[in-house]
């Protein structure tokens, strides 16, 4: 059984319809990209997993339907979301962001800190200072360190390399592999970087103006011409 | 909440704070202590005002609404009823609740300015309703006067205003350091977020309103057996509004300490300039004194006396 699996999902903002019988498929343990040029949806995808959107469809989390639950609960059923990297509360310090992070497991709360500081040495040694001061790369850092606050069993990464320098990309990039090979957790992440996103990922999905494509592995993407046809228009 | 050393400290402030102003009634007389008092009570809502607009970002321009409500029950329960005031004030503190929670509602769809001017309606609507709505109970327009005090003199009553402002500013700034207060911080950078990271924002949002209009119906209640009348106008207008966002802002936001001190700054700076300026145009001044903190100075008094500090331990070094 998947861990995630999405069906006929429509997600609406007022009349516009931002995405049109999207599925997706997400087995324990993997790490799945969903690729796309801007607009395309993807942000939208993951808010609608996490409960922020208004949609329409089938969401499944280990069998549970979540497509009607609200935001909280569906994070207290194992679901974490690092969203792009602006969503952070700028004037608190990044200890302080953890800790709003750190909603699902109250008792684990030192361990989880000791896990992401341990992943990302730099936000211990600042954990004081204010994420507003901070490069684009330690903002991801903190925001990938918050959505693990929660115990996660799915990380859902929105572009996580998103405005990175090519050294910080690589950098994030070893602790998703580090975090899905080491500690078995399952990975959901969007990009534009379909390089970056196949060096990644064991699936690839395809994501073009609300209109999801089929699973494929990076090879099998790499082959077809239509990754050129997403960025470039055929 | 672990118990760390910075908590400590800021502990040992709050006692020191708490042992010197108790210690002032044998140095100063009566008179300052009048004026101290109603320090105390423009400290309460300004802390109120803070807890939910300073934290949330849910900016209100209608506490007056919740203050009044307070004020009228007790006034209307005590005085008309003969109701004692050891049930009257609890019963004021629980009314002043649930008009926190009809004040949420429009913060379940709205925010920013919008939500400010919503405020301002409750307050209207209560100004003019307590003039045409069983003028007989609340007294029209005149209000009601002649109420009972809890304790009389002015040593005693400033020991009794500065002992519940003490202890709601302790119970708030305890309350502002756990994981919650931090949250409630974090509504007011990015709503979004937060709820993103598994929180159940209404319910952030809700416990807020309560505890800010807990605190606001306390600090009405008592005000009105303290000064012993209450009248819609006064109450509900936009000059006592103002007075409790200035008090908290000059003071400094977001702190607990900061809206006390602006409190404080502010009643002791009008009352003292009254023999030097007897008319409005002390208004004028503090409204000037006002702008300049506020362009120079945003984070207010508080930070200015923070940075003091830290630069006197600096040169002792």
């Amino acid at each position: 059984m998947a861990l995630l699996s999405i069906g006929e999902l429509d997600v609406f903002y007022g009349r516009a319809q931002a995405l049109h019988g999207v599925s997706l498929e997400v087995e324990a343990g993997q790490i799945v990209a969903v690729v796309g040029p801007n607009g395309a949806g993807k942000s939208t995808l993951l808010d609608s997993i996490i409960g922020l959107t208004r949609r329409r469809g089938r969401i499944e989390f280990e069998g549970r339907d979540i497509s009607r639950m609200a935001p909280a609960r569906i994070v207290r059923l194992g679901i974490g979301y690092a969203p792009e990297r602006g969503n952070l509360f700028p004037f608190m310090g990044v200890k302080e962001n953890l800790l709003v992070g750190a909603y699902r497991k109250r008792d684990a709360i030192d361990e989880n800190l000791r896990t992401v500081f341990d992943l990302f040495p730099r936000l211990e040694e600042r954990q004081k200072q204010e994420t507003a001061t901070q490069s684009g790369g330690e903002r991801q850092m903190a925001s990938l360190g918050r959505a693990l606050m929660s115990s996660p069993k799915l990380l859902m990464v929105d572009e996580p390399t998103l405005g990175l320098a090519p050294k910080v990309c690589l950098e994030i990039a070893a602790v998703l592999k580090d975090l899905n090979e080491r500690l078995g957790l399952t990975i959901v992440i969007t990009e534009q970087n379909a390089n970056f996103a196949m060096s990644l990922a064991q699936e690839v999905y395809l994501l073009e103006t609300g209109h999801m494509g089929e699973k494929r592995t990076p090879e099998e993407l790499r082959e077809s011409a239509d990754i050129a046809a997403a960025y470039f228009g055929d | 909440m672990a118990i760390d050393r910075e908590t400590l400290r800021y502990l040992g402030w709050w006692l020191a704070f708490g042992v010197l102003m108790c210690l002032l009634p044998f140095v100063v007389g009566t008179g300052t202590l009048r004026i101290l008092i109603f320090a105390h009570f423009l400290a309460m809502f300004a802390m109120s005002w803070d807890f939910l607009s300073g934290r949330t970002g849910y900016i209100s321009f209608g506490h007056p609404f919740l203050i009044g409500i307070a004020g009228y029950t007790t006034a209307i329960l005590s005085f008309r009823f003969d109701v004692p005031i050891y049930y009257s004030i609890p019963a004021a503190i629980v009314a002043t609740m649930v008009g926190g929670t009809l004040f949420f509602l429009p913060a379940l769809r709205i925010r920013g300015t919008y939500f400010a001017l919503v405020t301002l309606a409750f307050m209207e609507i209560l100004y003019q309703l307590t003039k045409v709505v069983a003028p007989k109970i609340t007294g029209g327009t005149r209000g009601i006067s002649g109420l009972e005090a809890i304790v009389t003199g002015a040593v005693n009553n400033y020991y009794l205003s500065f002992g519940i402002m003490f202890a709601i500013g302790v119970v708030l700034w305890l309350l502002i350091r756990t994981r919650l207060g931090i949250a409630l911080s974090a509504i007011r950078m990015n709503e979004e977020a937060v709820r993103s990271t598994g929180h159940n924002t209404t319910k952030l949002k809700l416990f807020a309103f309560t505890v800010s209009a807990a605190v606001s119906g306390i600090g009405g209640a008592f005000y009105v057996h303290y000064i012993g009348s209450i009248a819609p106008r006064g109450m509900f207008e936009i000059n006592f509004l103002f007075t409790i966002l200035v008090a908290a802002l000059l003071g400094g936001a977001e702190t607990i300490i900061g809206p006390i001190m602006g409190a404080y700054f502010l009643t002791v700076l009008l009352e003292y300039l009254r023999p030097v300026m007897p008319g409005m145009e002390r208004y004028l001044l503090y409204g000037g004194i006002a702008l300049v903190l506020y362009v120079v100075r945003p984070e207010g008094i508080y930070s200015i006396i923070v940075d003091a500090g830290r630069k006197v331990q600096e040169w002792r070094r």
